[in-house]
């Protein structure tokens, strides 16, 4: 495509350039002449830089007890098998019009019932899995591919990490500038049970200072922690606009001075 | 975290597995604890909703408990769990007819020069994120945010990977829209650029 400078590249464009840096591509060489396209193509990487950094989220406090709740009321369908064959025998004897063949096939269909309920091994086990779960839609195709294939490229995901991000004491830090005037590292996830939890930092948190020096990257927590050789030491962070203090590794609250 | 702590991690989180699959609810509680930002976050990226992101996430992990004997171990247990929950996501999606016909910029905050900081402009990003019509924002949550390959949600959505690339080119161009910054008359006389 011949790009003038007076034909800006279109925001889709800017949008391939940033996935497909091709430097002999024509429109590479549209931006670096046209000042204008390349201000456009910077935001749009600012925000694919940011989008790749969001935190994770936390999940409202009740999850687990609605979850809970859940799981509860599924429990009770396991007997709907047998209420199913009950009401199938009921309706055998209109169909038969004989009261003893009638209960004979409901005995029939209700052993068969029996044995899905007990979830027998081999065909019979695989229809009790169905039977047990009436309120759950089919799974679909995707559903299988997840759970019994997991692939390659999953494995490869699993540990998420991005560019520029280090983790360390259970914690994955962002380094950030001009927060509040100050640099710091931003707190991107916590692992549950770890140093970091224990010491009570969260997502979104900007870690500003630890043994009173100011951390700007993850070696500065850890010069932090080998200068402190075991003692306790104050690590400062803010959060929501206002600043916390505890100390490591306890989580206390700092004493004051 | 070294590497015996996470050796340790892993023993502590089989053993959860196993007796979450022999039904012991706490050890149920113990995983969900473990992943239950992964999880919440995977759906509510996608459906841009809170409410229904709570449903969407109860449900991937009641799923999740009930499917528990299916898994195998061959990948990590947070990469199947964060699957599944994605596909809980996808397939609500899927199924859902509801189109977003939200303008591009109405009720998003305006972002200014002034507000131009790092925390302050993720929280804009994500209530645009929010705004993006459902296809657009799969898309471009699977792949920009979530790190995905086109091929993978090609595979996922069962799309070709070029119809994925066009989708993001198109979702990267409405959040540019979104994202426009607003200039108020303080920051007039500031730099005009912004996120």
């Amino acid at each position: 495509m011949n790009q003038s400078a007076s034909e800006h590249l279109t925001a889709e464009q800017i949008s391939e350039l940033l996935d497909e840096p091709r430097k002999d591509k024509e429109d590479w060489l549209h931006l670096e002449t046209c000042e204008e396209c390349r201000a456009e193509f910077e935001r749009f990487s600012r925000i694919r830089m940011a989008l790749s950094a969001l935190p994770d989220l936390d999940p409202p406090a009740d999850e687990w007890t609605a979850i809970e709740a859940k799981l509860d009321s599924k429990e009770p369908r396991i007997n709907q098998s047998v209420l199913g064959f009950g009401w199938y025998a009921g309706r055998s004897r209109l169909i038969f019009g004989s009261r003893q063949l009638a209960v004979t096939v409901a005995v029939f269909v209700f052993a068969v019932g029996v044995f899905a309920g007990l979830q027998l091994p081999g065909p019979i086990g695989f229809f009790a899995e169905n039977t047990l779960e009436p309120g759950l839609t089919a799974p679909v195709v995707q559903d299988k591919i997840a759970l019994n294939e997991p692939t390659e490229l999953e494995s490869q995901r699993a540990p998420i990490q991005q560019a520029g991000t280090s983790a360390f004491e259970g914690a994955e830090f962002e380094p950030v500038r001009r927060y509040e005037g100050r640099s710091g590292l931003l707190v991107l996830r916590v692992t549950p049970r770890t140093a970091a939890a224990k010491l009570g930092l969260r997502s979104g948190d900007v870690v500003v200072d630890a043994g009173n020096l100011p951390t700007r990257q993850v070696p500065d927590l850890i010069q932090a922690i080998n200068a402190s050789q075991g003692s306790p030491f104050s690590v400062r962070w803010i959060r929501d606009g206002r600043e916390m203090v505890k100390l490591w590794p306890s989580g206390e609250i700092r004493p004051k001075e | 975290m070294s590497e015996s702590s996470v050796a340790r991690n892993c023993v502590e989180e089989d053993n959860l597995i196993t007796r979450a699959k022999a039904g012991d609810r706490s050890a149920m509680g113990e995983l969900h604890e473990l992943h239950a930002r992964r999880v919440y976050t995977a759906v509510r990226r996608l459906v841009g909703n809170d409410q229904l992101a709570e449903d969407l996430s109860q449900e991937a992990w009641v799923r999740a408990f009930e499917k528990l004997e299916l898994f195998r171990g061959e990948a990590a247990f947070g990469t199947w769990l964060y699957r599944l929950a994605t596909n809980v996501a996808l397939n609500y999606l899927r199924r859902s007819s509801k189109r977003s016909s939200v303008e591009a910029g109405a009720n998003l905050p305006r972002i200014t020069k002034a507000q131009d900081d790092v925390i302050v402009a993720r929280h804009v990003l994500i209530q645009a994120i929010d705004q993006l019509p459902p296809g657009y924002r799969r898309v471009l949550v699977l792949h920009d945010v979530e790190g995905w390959t086109h091929q993978e949600i090609a595979r996922s959505l069962s799309c070709s990977p070029g119809t994925s690339k066009s989708q993001l080119h198109k979702a990267r161009a409405r959040m540019r829209e979104l994202m426009q910054p607003v200039s108020s008359s303080n920051d007039d006389m500031r730099d005009k650029a912004s996120l």
